[in-house]
């Protein structure tokens, strides 16, 4: 079983490597939390991989107008938010480009839909249509993604419990 | 101050073996402390970074390197070729990064390698590659080894990306907007005048005599004015063993996040503010004896 650690890579140098690495090579940075995903039972990792994989290989006028080159760097930073958002809503994530490089992470859920647009300069626009209350709202966040988080257990419905029972 | 203390105690199922003690003392918040004009004469440092990641200009090909490399060629004469490191983002909220997802692609026209610039005597290096520029220090040796100060280093680390800045705006028609700062700080506390290593840390004493590994973690957010996070406090403590067989306990702090604003001013700001964490957060762990014998002098 190949397992991904939960580690964060820092630039420091003249650490003791690791066995896997050598003098000089990045660090990790060990952190407090810890976890593994069994890739063979992971399809939902693959699929991201995939999807940002083609993003970032899309040539400039991708959409037959003069559509913008997603960057590697956007393409990481919604790797990260995701990274956050937890397996039951990484699993039913859509990943679309936009004509101005930009990332669209949407979901669309029983009690409604989630979208956040990752703009170029690493702000993002999210909205949130709730179809039980009819709420409609639209913000703008960086890094702090607490409520898009609240949002999306909101219109998982009862689901949500279900699928985290299952993973946990 | 919330506080958690943890003892462990146990005895080796063998009489004759000495018992196992370990006295795990954490205490939360360890960024509450204020302390001002605090300064240490000989601080175990080995090394220090300052880092900022942005987006690297577009189209940004590997023969600019070249280029970047001139800007600092005079005070770092030699080159070595290093693997991409991705930067990180500290991201809030959700569950927390329980998993990482940590993906492989990596297009090769999008990131390229990362470049080492290493100065004469090998203790200050820039790290380059096309979104993000670091500059260490690292004590190498007894004679070159004296920690040169956070505001000289800081200082050097303007300089060195406002010309990098400079570079981009002249050739590249591009300007640096920061979206992560990191600063990095690594202690080595070593058996030293009649001092152990367990005799150094309040946080964490442990006789480490029999010990083969050991390793503590602890992260933190950090928030601004606003109570928003604006970035983390990590910290881990190492065991490790030199070359003579002696152990050391390796003390890293790193803190790292999104300057308030996007202007190098404002990301100066945040790696001169986290300094200040991090020592204020150096300074609450380690006991009254290490600082007297690291020279602490407050003001």
């Amino acid at each position: 079983m190949k397992a991904y650690s939960f580690t964060v890579d820092s630039f420091s140098t003249n650490q003791v490597p690791t066995s896997s690495q050598s003098a000089g090579e990045v660090i990790q940075f060990q952190s407090t939390r810890r976890a593994t995903v069994n890739l063979s039972q992971a399809a939902w990792i693959n699929n991201i991989i995939a999807r940002l994989s083609e993003l970032c290989a899309l040539p400039r006028g991708w959409d037959g107008y003069s559509g913008e080159p997603v960057s590697y760097e956007l393409a990481r930073y919604a790797e990260e938010i995701l990274n956050v958002m937890g397996e039951c809503f990484c699993e039913k994530v859509n990943i679309t480009p936009c004509s101005g490089g930009e990332i669209l992470l949407e979901w669309h859920l029983l009690g409604g839909d989630v979208e956040l647009q990752l703009l170029k300069g690493g702000t993002v626009d999210a909205y949130l249509s709730n179809v039980i209350t009819k709420e409609e709202k639209e913000r703008v966040y960086i890094d702090n993604f607490s409520e898009v988080y609240n949002w999306l257990e909101m219109i998982h419905g009862e689901n949500y419990e279900n699928c985290r029972s299952a993973i946990h | 101050m919330g506080a958690l203390k943890i003892w462990i105690e146990g005895h080796e199922n063998r009489a004759k073996l000495k018992p196992l003690q370990m006295n795990i003392y954490v205490r939360f918040n360890m960024l509450e402390n204020n302390i001002r004009n605090l300064s240490y004469s000989n601080p175990p440092v080995t090394e220090v970074y300052c880092s900022i990641a942005f987006d690297p200009p577009a189209d940004f090909k590997s023969i600019y390197v070249k280029d970047v490399w001139e800007l600092f060629k005079d005070d770092f004469p030699e080159n070595v070729e290093m693997p991409w490191v991705d930067p990180q983002f500290e991201i809030f909220g959700g569950i927390g990064q329980n998993f990482q997802l940590n993906l492989p692609f990596r297009p090769f026209n999008k990131t390229g390698t990362r470049q080492w610039f290493l100065s004469g005597n090998r203790n200050y290096l820039i790290q380059f590659q096309r979104n993000v520029l670091t500059f260490n220090w690292r004590k190498r040796g007894s004679s070159t080894g004296l920690y040169p100060s956070f505001e000289f280093l800081l200082d050097k680390f303007k300089y060195y990306i406002e010309k990098l800045n400079k570079y981009f705006a002249e050739s590249l028609n591009h300007q640096i907007v920061p979206k992560q700062c990191e600063v990095f700080y690594s202690n080595s506390l070593h058996e030293e005048r009649g001092k152990r290593c367990a005799d150094f840390l309040k946080c964490l004493t442990i006789e480490c005599g029999s010990l083969e590994d050991m390793t503590f973690s602890c992260r933190q957010p950090i928030y601004g004015e606003d109570t928003n996070p604006i970035g983390r406090f990590m910290c881990n403590i190492n065991l490790q063993t030199d070359n003579d067989k002696k152990k050391k306990y390796i003390l890293n702090f790193l803190i790292r996040g999104r300057p308030a604003e996007g202007s190098l001013e404002s990301a100066f700001d945040f790696l001169s503010e986290g300094h200040k964490k991090i020592l204020e957060a150096f300074d609450g762990m380690t006991t009254e004896a290490a600082h007297e014998l690291w020279g602490r002098d407050e003001k």
